[in-house]
């Protein structure tokens, strides 16, 4: 999840691992909403600010945090991990039932309707797969299915069978132990109103139509690069929510935004990281802090000069202090990297140790590459704010320093950012960073996604091919035992370090930032359960 | 007169078509495509190849500018590649907001320009005349973007005095009549509405009014004191006018050209101001979506603006020349410059 | 920015006779007993001497200038501007902008002066079909929102210290073009004008002996309230983060940098657009003096 969207990351899913560190977990945050002193207040409205507007408001071409958030309002999965766990939780499924793994029959919420007032059932959750999987379906108006391509595209849907109106039988190509997980990303497999889809056309999800779910609030108005606006679905199946709206306003500037929190205007707010300490310490303003699920790294173009050689890549490993980075760029909210995965994933491997910060060291091997003067290069930064390089430019210029001092001048550039992700994907940069969050809290979309290749076929962006890695990947992506699955990945993360594939920079951690009259949120990382916050003014 | 209008007119455009022309051109020359950026970097080369046979980016390129130019004369702006939306739609409100804020700072610069213009001119070489001067000229020197952050920092942030951005509170529900946020308030009949939304405009309209202050402030200055020493002003005095009255409207009359024409210049910098101040301000008018435009390589917005924002330009551009002609009918017969 | 430069000379500038050297000697003069005239020149020549001596005095190597441990300071004797978000002095990177700044206002003038009054000059002295052409193309490039010119600009050819001036340059070409022919327009006709071409001195060297020298104190003014427009129009671009490639330390770049700490530390906005801001009042004010000391007539 390269766009945008590695905050929504710690708001979905994960943490198979936070499942399995508290077996005996508690009651999952929607079933029981923490007690206040002074009870709920009912309705008030909440009002959020960001950076950017979004993108859509279609469950399924949507890819990006800011869409994120607010789909997740209006329309529904089928299944939704618990908050305080990844156990897959029913839904808009009541139920469901599998014998291989590859067959799935769901048995459907009954009696639920769209905010449009048509039935939720069966055809509904049919017509909204065959337009995630069907690249033909006259529904999909030229948008591009990315998740879903790329969460099923091993293993995609075959087949879908309304059994009556309210089951319905999924049919995989391959089994897939991660299925209900993969379902539980409700802004791209959440269920959309198939009769307001062709009504409005390709107008429906963005700022011209509108977004119809089945969700806790409905849609009222967006204004693009301006608010968004919903409000509460009085005939919701589930408890009544206690916020009569929810407005996402965007505000580009970092300083405006931090300043109408503080105001009291806005009620919670995404927050750069530098005015994460300020907001700390004002008395009115609550940040919560989720765990790490994202990964920032530096990574190279491994056909060409001089990357081709190991020497150089682990020369660059130690020849920058990534420690420093930490304390002056994140804070407390980054840890130094030590293996490309964070510790909340399975698979993650304690053993790998960050690398040692080592000039001398750095030059001997650039020696021994038969660069004894270093060379030059490009390195290419990212343009845009994200957790794991919340300070892109400068965490670029620290890094060109220390790099210069072994003689490796490196030329910073960047660029527009879908033209950086497109460059990229062509093999363009002969060294970048960039970052990940989870989708899923899956190693397969993790260390996975980043080094699956075939033997022998490596993929453009950093053409880096080794046989073992390739083959471990591709059979942890079979793989059902859980414990078999942690040896492979485990072992996938000792070669990436070997070879020094990509180098690992921080494991960054997202917080919540929420003024204190906003009651009733738990730090949770799938989503914000807006539906059981209030306001209290009292 | 009408006649010198129209061939006015007429001369228009020529500039218009080549505007259009250097847009379409130019923006195309950007390295990337408008199509990768909308479908992500985990799309298809299939669904790559298809949205551009779609979006006709496989024809010749002078059959897209034809086809584009026809659509732009009947009044279709297009959809914008990234988001769908209606181009014509969004700016409507997008100009509604980046006007208000050009006319209401222009506003704030004309009276106080003019005001310290008179002021200094009657005070001539005092304390207030000199501040004014040193004054003036930092005001053109100062970087607006920075103007605008100093005065979020010392207005806004370190003192809540004025709300750091938007239009109105996130929680007043106005309806959007003429997108003017003081006028559609006040068509709603709500004063705390109005009083809000002005609240709001008047930080980063006072930032924006010092691109056109000093120059205000000096040509009144000047104008004044060339009637101060008039013979008339004299006489008018010894009639036993009030003097400063008498001053103050001739004045205010010479000046009256040179700031209309003034006015009319300035309106790029303005327009160019407003984009930089809107930035700051999280405003939601033009400045922030062209720029976001231009760089995702929305062709259609980029287009749509630009050729909108130099029909605005030549079109002040020509009242300013024919209040002139109005006044000074030497220049009818000249026909332009 | 030029443009309104540009506007402000067209509307206060008239045509002299006819220029000699003395006529500059004594505008010199009158110059240098005017008080903008002086602090101009003062401020001007400080900045040169800054940015001249600067790398000199102080060898900087931008790239690895960076502490993290000393990381956001506030001013203090040792760093009396504070640090940046990469223990940068910001003192430090302030003078070593200044010659970035500096090079850019003066290329830019220098580039769009030159173009703008050759093209000027053919299209005051050609008339017709010629003039028609060079004029609309020049409406057009007024038409055309500057910033957005700019921007764009920058968008192909990509950022750096040439493409930063190119569009910088474009942008205030019109602005010398109308000035310059309007001039030529006021002197085509007259005597020695005609008198050089009834004895067959050709057209170019009319334009370029006798009808430019005569021109040349509009252009002179243009050119100095200019070099102020091109630095504030390029440090516009640094900010919005197309200018000139980290880790140069350029005016406006820094004031976006700090941006993100401007309320823990204004200090990082507030030098920099200091810097940029008696910059640019040199520049004006000693433009200002000038246009004065060569018009006697408009002094108040």
């Amino acid at each position: 999840m390269h766009k945008r969207n590695w905050m929504l990351v710690l708001v979905l899913v994960v943490a198979l691992v936070l499942g399995a560190c508290a077996p005996a977990a508690p009651a999952p945050a929607p079933a029981a909403p923490p007690a206040a002193d002074s009870g709920p207040v009912m309705d008030g409205t909440l009002i959020v600010g960001r950076g950017g507007d979004s993108v859509w408001l279609d469950s399924g071409p949507a890819t990006d945090g800011e869409s994120a958030m607010v789909i997740n309002e209006i329309i529904e999965p089928l299944i939704r991990l618990e908050g305080t766990s990844a156990r897959p939780i029913p839904w808009l499924a009541e139920s469901w039932e599998t014998e291989d793994s590859q067959t799935w029959v769901f048995k459907l919420r009954q009696g639920v309707t769209f905010h449009d007032g048509t039935p939720f059932n069966a055809e509904a959750v049919r017509f909204n797969i065959d337009r995630w999987r069907n690249p033909d379906n006259e529904y999909r108006f030229g948008r591009t299915f990315e998740y879903y391509n790329y969460q099923f595209g091993n293993a995609p849907i075959e087949e879908v069978n309304v059994i009556d109106d309210y089951t319905i039988e999924i049919k995989l190509a391959k089994p897939s132990s991660v299925f209900l997980a993969k379902l539980s990303l409700g802004f791209s497999f959440g269920m959309n109103s198939p009769t307001a889809i062709m009504e409005q056309g390709d107008a429906y999800g963005t700022p011209a139509g509108s977004a119809v779910g089945t969700g806790p609030f409905k849609f009222v108005e967006w204004i693009p690069g301006d608010r968004i606006t919903v409000e509460r679905n009085e005939d919701w199946w589930g408890p009544k929510p206690y916020l009569s709206r929810i407005i996402w306003r965007v505000i580009p500037d970092n300083s405006a935004r931090f300043a109408e929190l503080q105001a009291g205007t806005i009620h919670q707010a995404y927050l750069a990281q530098t005015d994460l300490p300020m907001a700390q310490a004002d008395p009115n303003i609550e940040v919560y802090v989720l765990p790490s699920l994202s990964t920032g790294y530096i990574a190279f173009q491994q056909c060409t000069e001089p990357f081709d050689k190991l020497e150089v890549r682990k020369a660059i490993a130690h020849a920058v202090n990534w420690a420093a980075l930490i304390p002056a760029f994140y804070g407390e909210f980054g840890q130094l990297a030590g293996s490309f995965q964070p510790p909340a994933i399975p698979g993650h491997n304690p053993n790998i140790k960050p690398y040692e910060y080592d000039p001398d060291l750095a030059r001997e091997l650039l020696a021994q590459a038969g660069l004894p003067d270093g060379f030059e290069t490009d390195f290419w930064y990212i343009p845009v704010i994200r957790g794991y390089f919340p300070d892109s430019k400068a965490i670029a210029e620290a890094i060109a320093a220390d790099l210069a001092r072994v003689g490796i001048r490196v030329n910073l550039m960047t660029e527009d950012w879908g033209a950086y992700l497109a460059d990229r994907n062509e093999g363009k940069f002969p060294m970048w960073m960039l970052g990940w969050g989870s989708d899923n809290g899956d190693p397969d979309n993790y260390i996975g996604y980043h080094f699956m290749h075939q033997p022998g076929q490596p993929k453009k962006e950093d053409c880096y091919d080794n046989p073992e890695l390739a083959e471990l990947l591709i059979q942890g992506a079979i793989e059902v035992d859980p414990a078999e699955r942690e040896r492979i990945y485990m072992r996938a993360e000792e070669i990436v370090k070997e070879d020094v594939a990509r180098i690992p920079v921080v494991w960054a951690s997202t917080p919540t930032v929420f003024r204190k009259e906003v009651k009733g949120y738990t730090p949770v990382v799938f989503r914000s359960w807006y539906e059981y916050i209030w306001i209290d003014n009292r | 007169m009408t006649q010198y209008i129209l061939r006015r007119l007429i001369s228009l455009i020529p500039v218009l078509i080549g505007v259009s022309i250097v847009v379409f051109a130019l923006i195309r020359m950007i390295p990337g495509d408008p199509v990768t950026v909308m479908l992500g970097d985990r799309a298809r080369l299939e669904d790559i190849e298809r949205v551009r046979e779609e979006l006709g980016f496989n024809r010749p390129i002078h059959e897209q500018y034809i086809e584009w130019m026809g659509r732009v004369v009947r009044g279709d702006l297009g959809i914008s590649i990234i988001n769908r939306t209606s181009v014509a739609r969004e700016l409507r409100a997008r100009l509604a907001a980046t006007l208000e804020l050009v006319l209401f700072g222009l506003l704030i610069g004309v009276v106080v320009g003019v005001g310290i213009g008179i002021v200094s001119a009657l005070r001539r070489n005092s304390w207030i005349d000199l501040t004014a001067t040193v004054g003036a000229l930092l005001g053109v020197s100062m970087p607006i973007y920075w103007l605008a952050l100093i005065a979020i920092y010392a207005l806004a942030v370190n003192r809540q005095i004025f709300p750091p951005s938007s239009r109105i509170d996130a929680t007043f529900m106005v309806e959007r009549t003429t997108g003017f946020m003081l006028i559609d308030t006040l068509l709603m009949g709500n004063f705390a509405y109005f009083r809000n939304a002005l609240w709001h405009l008047i930080l980063p309209a006072t930032v924006l009014s010092t691109t056109v202050m000093p120059i205000l402030a000096r040509l009144t200055r000047a104008s004044m004191l060339e009637v101060l020493r008039q013979d008339y002003v004299r006489t008018a005095e010894a009639k036993g006018l009030r003097p400063r009255v008498v001053v103050i409207r001739h004045a205010l009359k010479n000046a009256l050209l040179p700031i209309v024409t003034v006015i009319g210049l300035q309106l790029g910098g303005l327009l160019g101001g407003a984009l930089l101040t809107e930035t700051i301000f999280s405003w939601p008018g033009m400045g922030l979506w062209t720029y976001r435009a231009i760089l995702s390589r929305d062709y259609p917005i980029v287009q749509a603006v630009v050729l909108v924002s130099a029909t605005i330009y030549v079109l002040v551009n020509l009242l300013v020349d024919i209040s002139y002609a109005y006044l000074d009918p030497r220049i009818r017969v000249q026909g332009s410059r | 920015m030029t443009t309104n430069a540009a506007a402000a000379a067209d509307l206060f500038a008239q045509v002299p006779e006819r220029q000699s050297r003395g006529l500059f000697r004594d505008a010199w003069r009158r110059l240098m007993r005017s008080w903008n005239g002086r602090v101009g020149l003062a401020v001007i020549l400080l900045t040169l001497v800054v940015g001249l001596a600067a790398p000199i005095v102080d060898p900087y190597d931008p790239t690895i200038d960076s502490n993290l441990a000393i990381a956001r300071q506030p001013p203090s004797w040792e760093h009396p501007f504070g640090t940046d978000r990469l223990g940068r002095d910001v003192m430090q990177r302030i003078i070593h902008g200044t010659r970035i700044s500096l090079l850019i206002g003066f290329v830019v003038v220098f580039v769009s002066g030159s173009i703008g009054t050759v093209l000027g000059l053919i299209s005051g002295y050609s008339g017709g079909f010629v003039d028609w052409l060079i004029m609309r193309m020049m409406d057009v490039l007024l038409a055309f929102p500057a910033i957005l010119l700019a921007i764009a600009i920058v968008a192909v050819r990509g950022p750096g210290l040439t493409n930063t001036i190119i569009a910088v340059a474009v942008v205030g070409i019109p602005g010398y073009a109308r000035v310059v022919r309007s001039m030529v327009l006021s002197l085509r006709e007259r005597d020695y004008v005609d008198a050089a071409r009834m004895i067959g001195v050709s057209d170019a060297a009319i334009m370029f002996r006798h009808i430019l020298p005569n021109s040349l104190s509009p252009i002179i003014v243009q050119m100095s309230l200019g070099v102020g427009g091109a630095i504030i129009f390029a440090a516009a671009l640094g900010f919005l983060g197309l200018g000139i490639r980290p880790p140069q330390p350029e005016w406006g770049a820094m004031i976006a940098d700090g941006l993100p700490f401007l309320r823990q530390a204004p200090n990082l906005v507030f030098f920099p657009g200091m810097a940029i801001m008696i910059t640019v009042l040199g520049f004006n004010l000693f433009g200002d003096g000038l246009r004065d000391a060569l018009d006697p007539q408009l002094r108040d």
